[in-house]
């Protein structure tokens, strides 16, 4: 918890933490219950889950505004919680009902929710990252002092799309960051084996400020973070993340066997002594902020909201047949 | 050897460019790389070098042309005095490129539809199908024309609405020759009977209120139909196959229905010829009807008021006239008293 | 009226709208001192900036990619694509992007954008610069394809374009753009979705995209010194298309050839005859013909290329055949 020892006006800022914690649990709630979903066959098709890396999300998240932009990926479902995003609507999106986020029709890889500025996650690899970097467009066009966040993770780093926009980005000084959410595996590979060299390298040969964090630690990302969206709003951006965390799944909530390319005691080590919501609640109640009775009232609290809200979402209805053919075209 | 000096391509979309002025005059000596005219196109304005040395001859427009891309505008020679006078040709008006139309180049193959020229009339008609346009088959069928009559008499295929005029140009059809009668072909044969329906109806009724079995009245038919068929032709051992339908709607084949369950008869899911058609005109208007017999003797059922009208339609090679009538007799017995034949 | 080119009509469509709406930029290679290679923007950077007319480096996804994201934050780029011929190398952003979003996204968010590109052979600039490629992108639902057949209807299809809230492409014949038609000074739009009669007729219908509208046109001249008279149509936008007034014509007709420049197998012609064919079947007296462009690359000797492209000529002998009534295929 460096980062915080350095904050002093961070470091008291109770109300800032504790929605921090909230939020990391919000996300962790979220994909136990979403996991649940699909092993016992309620949920349409797969999900990719991002518990393990729910510090990246938050810390990143809770240092932008509502009106900052951000663009997610296929395992966006911490992204969209930390942004803003309602349990309730989220749950009917993953089960493709109509009061989904996108009426069912995107499910769990294209949730958007532009209310809270998350312009959708995104099942192409790199897909969103020209759109990330357009969204930082406009608002330098239109003068606005927005700042876009691009989530995406190593794997990504392999598309060419990304040296694209971000020699565009650094060449008209774009409000951008590109948050690279380093979790040790493009997919079921080691990202030993697909990244050459060092990828904070890459942003830096265009004169990108590149920056390596504990993805793990809430405070530091935070701390960051904030640092980097004041000065993109001052025009010195780009800027380039690189914040090294861990999945506790697999590549998807299917891959269940994957000891093939990842051991169960790595993942184990992860849990046991990495884990950012455990060590984020061991800080809080070590600095007396919080006590250990409270962390677990608000745990309790949040799993009632997250059963109910699946409880609602199972029961919603799916949305009228008639709305196949509507919003392929906007009017 | 002379070099010319031609209106260079300087845009994407060029077609042609307009001559701003000479900075060289007529006769005076050029190098290499020396601006020798300001050309226009696009909106913008640039010098054109010379790529050759020697003296400006033979200026072949002037400043404003507007000059096609490629053409001559001037040469340059070795020496200035192969053309002393000045000779400034009018510059034809510029004109697109004909590279769309180009007059020698052949049509594309694949996309020309080949085929020889329509022959008059072809010796013999054709035989089977007739190839004609959708819309004269449909404007035919509205108007009771026959296309074949066309291939009759030696109209070359396929036919088009033009080909109506023709087709009603023949005339009437002549009256097509009488079947000739053949003494020794099976005849076919009608029987009718009439029965009141109160048995069935209340027999149905019962079912459904006590049993809450909800029976269409027609596998109480076929039941009885194939019991009576046995009776009359003593197929007491062999399997009896019968067809049913509504109206003109086949419900499936049906293997002694006689010996299975009354709700559940047994399905015959082969090809084999039923032995008897059984049709049921009940839930329309029509009371009677008789029936094209094809493969099996048809029975059909129909309904007028209170009353069931039972018709068979069968040849004489199919049935004996006493199995029919034996085939009717039992089969009304049984409809008019359903219960007794059931239990 | 007034006569100007294609080129000046776009300019001119471009120039209006961007002084209507301040959110319209125009951002690709070679956009701004350059005005494109084919001349058609030039003078915009003069009147509206480089902020608003934005040269980028030669990197169409990434362009692409922003345009998109840009289009979703509120602003209306148009892309220039430099040669149609590129459009494969924006597919992902373009027909996994900005198709899908306001469909995936529920309807909440709309991808305004244009891209402008071209199409056409016989430039004599061989197989990487010569496609017409529109079929690819109309197979995509989500994207509206535009045709114009001349200056007139390339400034009031590119307006309409504009201000459609959807991604739409516009194709325009890169041979047409020094071509001169009377274009009224007063401002004016044509709808999407409204096919152009240019010609009456009634033995046979040449329905025509783009640059086979004059084809078709050259073709019924010379069917009418033969007494053949034919109707041509443009449909303007094959999506959407006005399969009404295709139907119409063809019901009156009874005969119709397809004329389009992309390759004919799996292509437009294929598409518009089919719908002929199932709504019109009974109205048809002869087949539907599909000419379009020979299903080779195109060659770049001229003697080879204009072999592939379907000339008037070759348009005027189908029909006559139809109309002869010969026998288009034995049975």
């Amino acid at each position: 918890m460096n980062a915080a020892k350095n904050s002093d006006s961070a470091k008291h800022n109770t109300e800032g933490y504790l929605r921090m914690y909230r939020q990391m649990v919000r996300i962790r709630s979220f994909e136990d219950n979403a996991n649940q979903l699909y092993l016992s066959a309620k949920m349409p098709g797969l999900t990719h889950m991002y518990s393990g890396e729910e510090a990246v999300a938050v810390g990143i998240c809770e240092a932008l505004r509502v009106t900052d932009k951000i663009t997610s990926t296929h395992r966006g479902h911490g992204h969209c919680v930390a942004k803003g995003a309602d349990f309730q609507e989220m749950f009917c999106e993953l089960l493709g009902k109509e009061e989904g986020y996108c009426r069912g029709k995107g499910g769990s890889m294209h949730i958007a929710d532009q209310s809270n500025g998350n312009l959708g996650a995104n099942a192409i690899v790199g897909g969103s990252m020209g759109i990330a970097t357009g969204a930082a467009f406009t608002a330098k066009l239109l003068g606005k002092d927005e700042v876009t966040v691009c989530f995406f993770g190593d794997g990504a780093t392999a598309q060419g799309l990304l040296y694209e926009v971000m020699n565009m980005a650094a060449l008209w000084n774009l409000p951008v960051i590109y948050a690279c959410e380093n979790n040790g595996y493009s997919e079921y590979t080691r990202t030993e084996e697909i990244a050459a060299g060092s990828i904070t390298a890459r942003a830096k040969a265009f004169g990108i400020e590149a920056h390596t964090v504990d993805g793990q630690d809430v405070l530091a990302v935070n701390a960051l973070t904030r640092q980097l969206v004041d000065r993109c709003r001052k025009g010195e951006g780009p800027f380039f993340m690189e914040l090294m965390t861990y999945r506790y799944h697999g590549h998807h909530v299917g891959d269940i066997n994957r000891e093939y390319y990842r051991s169960k005691d790595e993942e184990k080590q992860w849990r046991d002594n990495k884990d950012p919501i455990t060590t984020f609640g061991r800080y809080l109640t070590k600095e007396g902020i919080v006590t250990s009775d409270e962390l677990d009232a608000i745990q309790a609290e949040i799993k009632t909201d997250a059963s109910k809200a699946v409880e609602y979402a199972l029961n919603a209805k799916y949305p009228d047949s008639s709305e196949v053919d509507m919003h392929v075209f906007a009017t | 050897m002379p070099h010319d000096v031609i209106m260079p391509a300087l845009g994407m979309a060029q077609d042609t460019g307009k001559l701003v002025s000479w900075l060289k005059q007529q006769g005076e000596a050029v190098a290499i790389g020396d601006p020798i005219m300001e050309v226009e196109t696009d909106k913008t304005t640039m010098e054109v070098e010379a790529q050759a040395s020697g003296f400006l001859i033979r200026i072949a427009a002037k400043a404003g042309d507007d000059v096609p891309v490629g053409q001559v505008v001037a040469v340059i020679a070795k020496t200035a005095d192969s053309e002393a006078v000045t000779k400034v040709e009018p510059v034809p008006a510029a004109s697109p490129p004909a590279d769309r139309e180009p007059i020698e180049i052949k049509t594309p193959a694949d996309t020309l539809v080949k085929t020889p020229a329509r022959q008059v009339a072809t010796p013999t008609p054709p035989k089977g199908r007739v190839l004609a346009s959708p819309k004269v088959r449909r404007l035919a069928l509205e108007q009771g024309l026959d296309l074949a009559r066309l291939a009759e008499h030696g109209v070359s295929q396929p036919y088009h609405v033009a080909d109506l005029v023709t087709l009603k140009a023949l005339g009437p059809a002549e009256a097509l020759p009488a079947p000739k009668t053949d003494p020794t072909a099976p005849a076919a044969m009608h029987i009718a009977a009439r029965v009141l329906a109160s048995g069935c109806d209340e027999l149905v009724a019962w079912m459904a209120s006590d049993g809450e079995v909800h029976l269409a009245p027609r596998l109480i038919w076929l039941r009885f139909a194939t019991a009576a068929l046995r009776e009359a032709t003593g197929r007491h051992e062999d399997p009896i196959v019968v067809e049913t339908s509504k109206i003109r709607e086949v419900d499936g084949r049906f293997v002694d229905a006689d010996r299975s369950s009354l709700s559940r008869p047994g399905i015959e899911n082969g090809d084999c010829v039923p032995a008897l058609v059984l049709r049921d005109f009940t839930a329309s208007p029509i009371v009677s009807i008789t029936a094209p017999v094809a493969d099996a003797p048809v029975l059909t059922i129909g309904r007028e008021r209170d009353d069931y009208l039972i018709s068979l339609d069968y040849r004489t090679c199919q049935l004996e006239e006493g199995q029919a009538i034996d085939l009717v007799t039992d089969f009304a017995a049984r409809l008019g008293e359903p219960l007794g034949h059931i239990v | 009226m007034r006569e100007i080119t294609l080129s000046q009509a776009v300019n001119e469509a471009l120039a209006e709208e961007m002084r209507r709406d301040e959110t319209v930029f125009i951002i690709g290679e070679d956009v701004a001192d350059a005005g494109t290679p084919f001349k058609v923007l030039s003078g915009l950077v003069e009147e509206f900036g480089t902020t608003r007319v934005v040269d980028t480096p030669i990197a169409e996804p990434g362009f692409m990619g922003i345009a998109v994201g840009a289009a979703m934050t509120g602003t209306r780029p148009v892309v220039d694509l430099m040669f149609g011929d590129f459009i494969f190398l924006v597919m992902d952003q373009l027909c996994n992007q900005a198709a899908k979003t306001h469909y995936m996204s529920g309807g909440k968010l709309n991808v305004p954008l244009v891209l402008r590109t071209n199409l056409g052979a016989t430039r004599r600039s061989a197989a990487q610069h010569s496609q017409s490629l529109h079929a690819l992108v109309a197979h995509i639902p989500g994207l509206k394809v535009a045709l114009p057949s001349s200056a007139y209807e390339a400034k009031g299809l590119m307006k309409t374009a504009i201000r459609d809230n959807n991604p739409v492409v516009i194709f325009e014949d890169k041979l047409m753009y020094q071509e001169k038609a009377p274009v009224p000074e007063e401002e004016f739009l044509i709808p999407f979705g409204q096919a152009n009669v240019t010609r009456e007729g009634t033995d046979i219908t040449l329905i025509a995209t783009s640059s086979m509208v004059q084809v078709a046109e050259k073709a019924a001249v010379i069917l009418a010194t033969e007494g053949i008279s034919a109707e041509v149509i443009d449909p303007r936008t094959i999506v959407p298309l006005d399969e009404e007034t295709l139907l119409n014509s063809v019901k009156k007709t009874s005969r119709a050839i397809v004329i389009d420049e992309g390759h004919q197998s799996y292509g437009v012609t294929s598409e518009l005859a089919s719908r002929l064919n199932e709504k019109a079947f009974y109205h048809l007296d002869a087949p539907v013909l599909r000419m379009g462009a020979m299903d080779v690359p195109v060659p770049f000797s001229p003697a080879l290329e204009d072999l592939t492209v379907p000339i008037p000529e070759a348009v005027a002998a189908n029909a006559r055949r139809l109309v002869a009534g010969e026998l288009i295929h034995a049975a």
